[in-house]
């Protein structure tokens, strides 16, 4: 075995993948390119509703996997194909290695399989003296390459023409064209004669079909309709997780599937096998055929409440192709041999601890995945449970168990952070350590300017700058979160003005403290409770229409985690608690009127960019609100191609990762400054910090502010 | 519906004709192979077409020595450089998506579509159903029988895995050629 990777080795793997000029372009061209095939795709579908279909198909028949996998079995004896269950990796091997030998084969074909990639059956069998040949034009690429797949539908995605070229020529000792067509047609030839030499083909399986014994598979290249045909014996390899009752349920996912995938209706071919056909060169004229099913830890998974969700995976890859940090880093910093973000997820199921320990980190838990996720995954929540196990498995760090203390008590936690103001004084003018939010002290960090902890936070100008609004036509309370509190009071006070504006009756509870996100994706999860019952405590006591926050990522915390988290004593407070809470531009919407309609606020027609922070647009679904604020105001809303896409700030993310969060957040500014924008607004202060960050530390002539700070 | 099966399969790079008889289909198949270069070293050109009856056989044959075509109906496996052209017939063709239903239990079928250079497909208009879901129970029937092998095509075989650049025919035909039938030459399963 070889020894498990270091956090430093896989950081400096990384770091090499970002100084991939070819890398960085390719993938950048392929996450541009795929939103619009997607989107073309699904024209007229709805896409959620067969989102909710293929994940309730999914999520039953993981449940009854055993009954149809006992169906199967039953017709599959009818069918003459001769079933398998391989509880392990090895197991799966073994049973592959002795159909091999009993039948006599010693050259083999295959097309694409994830589960034999999961399982390394390649290597295996090699071991063994087979010779194994991969029939897709990407497998076949990275097999040669001695390499696994860096996506699981493009598995040589992340090779030039150039490299292919000098490959083939190797491969066939003579020197070949750089020349894509080319190149396709020498791959066409060298392998035509493999399918006609090889004794058993190996495929995987698409779908496995309990009533008829069916199993489908789809390609674009057509091997895998070779690979069933000309060799003598066929092996198929799937998940218990691929089994589904009967066709129709294979119709539907995959009418999805390929839409999703690569942005196709469908693909080339789609080939049902029920049981060995006629093959002429076999014994008695048919195929000799097996199907090897591989439970590797699904059928334990299966039983999970939280988990079981990862079996319903259909392996379109789509989580990868919206990944900011798959588009940044490619697949082989993305995963172990799944790839994306299920990957992530799926790696410490399948490959154990020490092949997820450092790439679970690798996510800034954007939610772009499961925006996309066919099968309706909510991946980020289970990226953050995988690494919740990993942090209870190996111990929490240091920072998070203090963290943890700190925050039991709100007095200490705010005494702390008036102290950090005056500690930090040497520093401030340009960086300084916050520390409540982990930043390091590196060279790393050094791609954006850090802002300082402020001397008086905002709860100590509250009673001065409250607008006094004499007949209030609605009343609210603040929440301000601490970066706001104690680092950008500026927002809060820039939105007095709107908030007079709208007749509002402001107050601020003194004793609201941390939402408790920080501390929940530290895997501290017993602080973020004492937290929440803190605040719900905070806030109960007063006659309030609303709860406006100006932090996207307080709003979805307060929404969403807070009554999970606040549990069954204080079930009723929390969710009276978390109705109310409303970000700041959707308050200011639900309030508008005549007044709000003063265009002279921007009448210099400042071209106006819009950041949505992850929390905003994905974790509320808001979008519309921010950019028709602004517009009322008068400023001229530019729409830019990047306007969803994560900052890379995430909170910790950036910190373990820095040299993936300045390149995400590079892109960014760069999609910003060409829209000609004169200001780039958002509305999280986290999202500011890094966005200001960076085009202050970039020199660019684009100031970047809270919503509110354009509205005043 | 055949309009909406056309032009789904020509997105997809097929070619759509409409012939008026077998007489044109055969004429097609001659012009089609006499114009491509031969994919076997010793420049004999092929056709294989295992499903045609045996009348339609022998007319597709006169054309063929005319043209110096061998024309072949099974042991299409002794092809391993593959064949010029093989001709087969669908079952069904699906409209939404531009995809043919072949039942493709038979070797010698198979490979017809699978290791010729040109692909071409004979279908009658009758068959087109809407969507996959609208022939359920069809479906059902083909695949439910045991040993049976039933293939969806939709376009040529194609690839993106270099550079994400479109190629077609890295494994199996290099173009696909639906020809559309609007009267019936065969009846019931294929002959």
């Amino acid at each position: 075995m070889a020894r498990p990777e270091t956090i430093k080795q896989y950081r400096k793997r990384v770091q090499e993948a970002l100084e991939n000029p070819f890398l960085r372009q390719a993938m950048d061209n392929f996450a541009v390119a795929y939103r619009t095939g997607r989107a073309n795709a699904f024209k007229g579908l709805d896409v959620q509703d067969h989102v909710r279909k293929v994940a309730d198909i999914k999520q039953s028949c993981i449940k009854q996997w055993r009954r149809l996998f006992e169906q199967f079995k039953e017709k599959a004896l009818e069918n003459n194909i001769h079933v398998h269950l391989a509880d392990t990796a090895e197991d799966a091997c073994r049973i592959i290695e002795s159909i091999a030998a009993d039948s006599g084969s010693k050259k083999i074909v295959k097309s694409k399989s994830m589960t034999a990639e999961e399982i390394h059956l390649n290597a295996w069998l090699e071991k063994e003296g087979l010779e194994v040949t991969e029939t897709d034009l990407g497998e076949w690429i990275v097999q040669l390459r001695k390499e696994g797949p860096s996506h699981m539908v493009m598995p040589a995605i992340h090779l030039s023409r150039n490299q292919v070229a000098d490959l083939f020529s190797d491969v066939t000792g003579k020197k070949q064209e750089v020349d894509i067509d080319q190149l396709v047609k020498v791959a066409r030839k060298e392998l035509r004669e493999k399918y006609f030499q090889a004794d058993m083909g190996i495929t995987g399986a698409n779908f496995v079909i309990a009533d008829t014994g069916t199993i489908g598979i789809t390609t674009n290249e057509g091997n895998a309709r070779l690979v069933t045909t000309l060799p003598g014996v066929h092996v198929a390899v799937a998940g218990i997780d691929k089994l589904l009752p009967s066709i129709s349920e294979a119709l539907f996912i995959n009418r999805v599937l390929p839409k999703n995938a690569t942005g196709q209706q469908i693909t080339s071919y789609v080939t049902w096998i029920t049981g060995p056909s006629e093959c002429t060169v076999a014994e008695g004229g048919k195929r000799e055929m097996h199907m090897v099913f591989l439970d590797n830890g699904r059928s334990k998974l299966a039983g999970d409440d939280v988990f079981s969700q990862a079996l319903s995976c259909i392996r379109c890859g789509a989580c990868a192709n919206v990944c900011p940090v798959y588009r940044m880093v490619g697949g082989h910093r993305m995963g172990h041999v799944y790839i994306g973000a299920i990957g992530l997820i799926t790696t410490y199921f399948f490959h154990g601890i020490e092949n997820a320990r450092h790439i679970a980190k690798n996510c800034t838990g954007c939610g772009a995945c499961k925006e996309v996720c066919a099968a309706g995954i909510d991946l980020p929540e289970l990226i953050k449970g995988v690494q919740d196990k990993i942090r209870d498995r190996d111990g929490h760090p240091v920072k998070g168990m203090l963290l943890k203390q700190v925050l039991k008590n709100r007095r200490m936690f705010h005494g702390l952070l008036r102290s950090a103001s005056i500690a930090q004084k040497p520093f401030s003018k340009d960086a300084f350590l916050h520390r409540h939010l982990p930043m390091i002290f590196s060279k790393e960090q050094d791609f954006r300017a850090i802002p300082a902890v402020v001397s008086r936070p905002f709860r100590d100008r509250f009673e001065k700058i409250v607008p006094a609004v004499e007949s209030p036509t609605v009343k609210i309370a603040l929440f301000s979160g601490c970066l706001q509190d104690f680092v950008y009071p500026e927002h809060l006070e820039a939105a007095m003005a709107s908030f007079e504006r709208a007749g509002a009756d402001v107050k601020f509870p003194m004793d609201q403290t941390c939402c408790g996100l920080p501390a929940l994706m530290m895997g501290e999860g017993e602080a973020a409770r004492s937290v929440a019952v803190q605040n719900i405590m905070a806030f109960k006591e007063l006659d309030l229409d609303y709860i406006v926050t100006l932090c996207a990522s307080c709003a979805s915390h307060l929404t969403h985690k807070v009554p999970k988290l606040a549990g069954e004593r204080f079930k009723e407070e929390a969710l009276a608690f978390s109705e109310k809470v409303i970000p700041y531009s959707v308050f200011l919407d639900r309030m508008s009127d005549e007044a709000e309609y003063d265009v002279s606020a921007g009448q210099t027609g400042q071209k106006v960019a819009w950041h949505a922070p992850c929390h905003l647009i994905r974790g509320l679904g808001i979008s519309r609100e921010p950019k028709d604020v602004i517009s009322r105001r008068g400023f001229r809303y530019v729409a830019t191609c990047e306007e969803e896409t994560c900052c890379g700030l995430a909170g910790s993310y950036s910190v373990d990762f820095p040299l993936v969060s300045k390149e995400i957040l590079a892109k960014k500014l760069a999609d910003v400054e060409q829209s000609g924008a004169d200001i780039l607004a958002t509305e999280c202060p986290g999202c500011v910090l890094q966005l200001r960050g960076g085009a202050v530390r970039q020199g660019l002539d684009i100031r970047v502010l809270h919503v509110s700070e354009v509205l005043s | 519906m055949v309009n909406r099966f056309t032009t789904m399969a020509e997105q997809v790079s097929a070619f759509v004709s409409f012939p008026a008889d077998l007489e044109q289909v055969f004429e097609k198949c001659i012009t089609l192979c006499t114009q491509k270069k031969p994919c076997s070293r010793d420049g004999q050109k092929t056709i294989a077409s295992p499903d045609l009856a045996s009348d339609h056989m022998a007319e597709l044959n006169n054309l063929c020595l005319k043209n110096g075509i061998e024309l072949v109906r099974e042991n299409i496996r002794q092809y391993e450089q593959g064949v010029d052209l093989g001709i087969t017939l669908a079952d069904f063709a699906i409209a939404e998506t531009g995809t043919l239903v072949i039942n493709s239990d038979g070797e010698d079928r198979r490979l017809a579509s699978m290791v010729s250079d040109l692909h071409v497909v004979l279908m009658h208009e009758k068959d087109i159903r809407e969507s996959a879901f609208d022939m359920e129970d069809d479906l059902k029937q083909m695949t439910g029988r045991s040993g049976s092998y039933t293939a969806f095509i939709t376009g040529a075989s194609r690839t993106a895995d270099i550079e994400r650049v479109l190629a077609l025919g890295v494994h199996g035909p290099l173009e696909l050629h639906i020809m559309i039938l609007r009267e019936e030459i065969w009846h019931g399963p294929k002959p």
